[in-house]
């Protein structure tokens, strides 16, 4: 039989070399200039070319570099990379282990002659670890583990810098496209490997359950996706595939693991250092995961309850799992799985990679970005170390908080955020912070966010807790009371579909598979819950 | 293959015991394959033709076996909770809940976890051991369980009593599983449900939720009962008779300790111990630091998180059981056109059954040393 595979193509996979300026107005240059098994560093952004290294120059502390570069190692496709760690394994335990995960937008849509061209983007992701120990080594690439011209990028742990090291193949060189430090600095933030990697972390963008878009306990991505001769179906990176929950453990494990030493390395004298960088993972939305119902698309019917997942409606990983806002509610809001049918209806809801297109939701319903876990972990961290008391946490998150994404208004309080802050002593930050607000409170209008915090932290001690949980029911609450009837919950699918345009506009949504379209115009004006739970035009 | 070993190659049983158990098992595969569902109401369950007793007709050598793994904290409850403190304290609370083929009990030392068991052990072998050997049943349990426990303890009226008092909470101990779905007999009609390929307007179904809705095996809201049913549906869609690997049971398949934290530095898989079963097909382990470490359980942290439950251990622990598939593409079994049908309201069989009057009505074959 004639092999009818699909090559997909990743157009962000490899950042764009070849056009003079990318899309961010960054110098970049012509990748053919790249010689075969050379080394070069290109951090983008910051370096106008791809520059030459040597073994020497190269001095990273990862596996990558340290048992592959460093042994001379030129891998040009998947499989000779997995054969070198194999051999090199058997000297270095600390890569001997080898999980693997795949992904795909289009992974649970069958086969078939109609949809062989569709654009499913089925990724590939290599551990390479110690039993029990986080993984030492990522490999990202496409399930054509031959090719040399298709996206084959790693993620090594520098042992010594204790960060990521980001490297990529190209036309049979190795680009080291920097580390997570990189990530954080102005002139490279957001270019390259730091479009999706945006803090320097790990990225598993679908990282919680119903993990949509992995092979999973929930969903399986099975061999009915592929051409029945599709190759890669013979490969024990496929035979021996992993699930989806495991990757979310060893992703959290990760993001903890940098973070933590992002926060060491930033400590000086008692001290936490560069603390802007720290507080706008708390006050704005660097990145965000996607997260959605465990309700399966096909099984709407009259009579299912279409979990709705509660951050979309607050940050509740922060202000209930971590600060303890107890809600006294028995279940997550959910709608009628007819009336949920219905909006995408009303809205032409489709799945499209701009050739094909399937009328309907995601695999699983009602994607929709939530709070990043890389800026959870931040607001853990500060809440460890004493820079922020819960109180202070608590009373942040709670403004504007049934906005837990691209809040305008808790963004506004980077500005009054001091450079460092004191550790192990939460007073410090408050004692500038508050200061800073209640110099200028006089002078700004009644529904300012600078006037919504001070009344939220003037609260008694023994109050603000309950106040907040009470704040917190009554809007889930009346989101219930609205998820009862097609007309009240309209705006409430409006609103996820304006948050979804914002995800849209973000490097980070690679896929056009990953989130669905509607006939709601991209130019819409952008949404916003109030505080009582209506949907409104966004404001500040 | 000449019988089937008990689970976890378990060595509880003498050869005569073990020759009874292998005839049990052979006969549920044997009812499970012929099973059309009509004796309770239901239609286009059966025969499931695609799964077949390997000591009737012994798999290829080429066979395949496949190993299908969730996660043991319970998925219903993961989707109801509004926090993971609720969710943790609600898994905790009753056996009842730990509805995923494994079932755990805490053991506390002034308020701090010390101890957590696991077990995926079904309730059937042990009712089964107490209709042979009851002595044993004692024995393992105070082996296990309390040293201090009785007899009368197990069997309360002469007969044993599965949710006896030393196994039927999540603090008191854990001998084997109670809850009422976790049952071998589960496990074997869910395989073999599954291994019937269906289509629907000659569209051959493949998804988790429509094999379910329309094989109506096992139960949606769990991680295990959609997932068993899509993996072994995928090996009877490739023209196989599939069933389940020797020796047939519900396993541990391990615990992944990323992100887990002890206060010296140790790894935490030092205190994972597996006290029944093998390293591949465990039944029973243990999460317990030796006293001699100066730190418990509760010392531990989790992504930054003191473990105070042990399902927030559970959400780490991974159960499996073992599909074997072979004759690839020979099967001639064409596929059904039709769902389970429901004709009357009898409840379909979920597993649960009484050893005791199966053996009754099949004794053990004695067989000599």
């Amino acid at each position: 039989m004639q092999n009818k595979t699909h090559i997909d193509v990743f157009p962000r996979r490899q950042y764009s070399y070849s056009y003079g300026k990318d899309k961010f107005g960054a110098n970049v240059s012509v990748s053919n200039k790249l010689q075969p098994e050379g080394i070069y560093r290109f951090i983008m952004g910051r370096d106008a070319i791809p520059k030459p290294l040597t073994l020497e120059q190269l001095d990273n502390g990862d596996a990558f570099a340290q048992l592959v570069l460093g042994a001379g190692k030129f891998p040009l496709n998947a499989r000779e990379l997995i054969s070198i760690l194999d051999e090199s394994a058997q000297q270095n335990p600390e890569i001997s282990e080898q999980q693997s995960f795949l992904v795909a937008e289009g992974g649970h849509i069958p086969w078939s002659a109609e949809t062989a061209d569709l654009s499913r983007q089925f990724r590939l992701v290599l551990t390479r670890g110690a039993l029990g120990r986080d993984p030492m080594l990522f490999v990202s690439t496409s399930k054509e583990l031959n090719s040399e011209t298709t996206f084959l990028q790693v993620v090594s742990w520098d042992t010594k810098r204790e960060m990521l090291q980001f490297y990529e193949r190209r036309d049979g060189a190795w680009v080291w496209a920097g580390n997570s430090a990189d990530a954080l600095a102005p002139d490279s933030r957001g270019f390259g490997p730091f479009d999706s990697h945006v803090n320097g972390v790990l990225n598993m963008k679908e990282l919680k359950f119903p993990w949509i878009n992995w092979h999973s306990e929930a969903a399986a991505i099975q061999d009915t996706a592929f051409a029945p001769d599709d190759p890669f179906l013979c490969e024990s990176v496929w035979k021996k595939r992993s699930q989806a929950e495991e990757m979310e453990r060893i992703v959290r494990s990760g993001i903890l693991r940098l973070t933590k030493s992002r926060f060491e390395s930033c400590t000086v004298n008692g001290r936490l250092t560069k603390l802007p960088e720290f507080m706008r993972q708390v006050l704005q939305t660097t990145t965000v995961n996607l997260v959605s119902s465990p309700i399966f698309y096909e099984n709407l019917q009259s009579g299912i309850n279409v979990l709705l997942p509660l951050t979309f409606f607050m940050n509740s990983d922060v202000l209930i799992d971590k600060l303890g806002l107890d809600l006294k509610l028995s279940s997550k809001p959910t709608v009628d799985g007819a009336l949920y049918a219905a909006c995408l209806r009303r809205y032409d809801c489709a799945l499209t990679d701009g050739k094909f297109r399937f009328s309907g939701d995601t695999h699983f319903v009602f994607a929709v970005p939530e709070p990043a876990l890389e800026d959870n972990i931040v607001i853990l961290e500060l809440l460890e170390r004493g820079i922020l008391s819960n109180k202070m946490a608590a009373c942040l998150l709670m403004v504007d908080f049934s906005n837990a994404i691209f809040s305008a208004r808790r963004a506004t309080f980077l500005q009054y955020i001091p450079d460092s802050a004191e550790i192990e002593n939460p007073s410090n930050f408050t004692n500038i912070f508050v200061g800073r607000l209640e110099t200028i409170e006089s002078n700004l209008p009644a529904n300012a966010p600078e006037k919504e915090f001070l009344a939220n932290w003037r609260l008694p001690d023994n109050v603000w807790a309950f106040e907040f949980q009470t704040r917190l029911q009554r809007f889930l609450q009346e989101v219930r009371r609205r998820c009862g009837t097609l007309e009240e919950f309209a705006p409430i699918f409006e609103l996820a579909e304006s948050r979804r345009r914002e995800f849209r506009r973000r490097p980070l949504a690679e896929f056009r598979l990953a989130i669905p379209t509607t006939n709601i115009p991209d130019s819409a004006p952008l949404l916003e819950f109030a505080p009582d739970a209506s949907v409104r035009p966004k404001v500040m | 293959m000449i019988r089937f070993d008990p689970p976890g190659f378990l060595d509880d049983f003498n050869d005569s015991q073990a020759q009874s158990w292998s005839d049990w098992i052979s006969q549920q595969l044997d009812e499970a394959r012929i099973k059309d569902g009509s004796d309770l109401g239901w239609l286009h369950d059966g025969p499931r033709l695609q799964f077949f007793n390997p000591l009737k007709q012994p798999p290829d050598a080429n066979a395949t076996e496949i190993d299908i793994t969730w996660t043991a904290f319970p998925r219903v409850i993961k989707l109801q909770s509004i926090s993971n403190q609720d969710r943790w304290r609600t898994a905790d609370n009753s056996r009842d809940a730990q509805d995923e083929y494994c079932e755990w009990s805490v053991f506390r030392e002034q308020g701090k976890i010390s101890r957590v068991t696991f077990t995926s052990e079904a309730a059937e072998y042990w009712r089964f051991m107490a209709a042979v050997n009851p002595a044993k049943v004692l024995a393992l349990y105070q082996q296990h369980v309390n040293a201090s426990i009785k007899l009368e303890d197990l069997f309360p009226n002469g007969a044993y009593e599965p949710r006896n008092r030393w196994n039927h909470s999540t603090s008191g101990g854990a001998m084997h599983m109670v809850q009422r779905n976790n049952t071998l007999g589960a496990e074997i009609e869910l395989a073999a449900a599954a291994t019937i390929v269906r289509q629907r307007n000659g569209t051959i179904l493949t998804s988790e939720q429509e094999l379910l809705a329309c094989g109506k095996y096992g139960q949606p809201e769990r991680n295990s009962d959609p997932h068993i049913g899509t993996l072994v549906n995928g090996l009877a869609r490739k023209k196989a008779d599939v069933t389940l690997a020797n020796p047939i049971g519900i396993y541990i398949a391990g615990l992944s300790i990323v992100g887990w934290k002890t206060p010296d530095e140790s790894s935490a898989l030092d205190y994972w111990k597996i006290t029944r079963g093998t390293k591949d097909k465990a039944l029973r382990a243990e999460f317990e630091v030796p006293k001699e470490k100066g730190f418990s359980v509760g010392d531990i942290s989790i992504y930054g998180y003191p473990i105070e439950f042990g399902s927030q251990i559970a959400d780490f622990v991974t159960i499996k059981l073992t599909g074997l598939a072979t004759r690839f593409g020979k099967s001639t079994v064409p596929p059904e056109n039709d769902c389970c049908t429901v004709i009357s309201p009898t409840p379909k069989n979920n597993g649960e059954i009484n050893v005791a009057e199966t053996l009754r009505a099949h004794p053990p074959r004695v067989t000599r040393n």
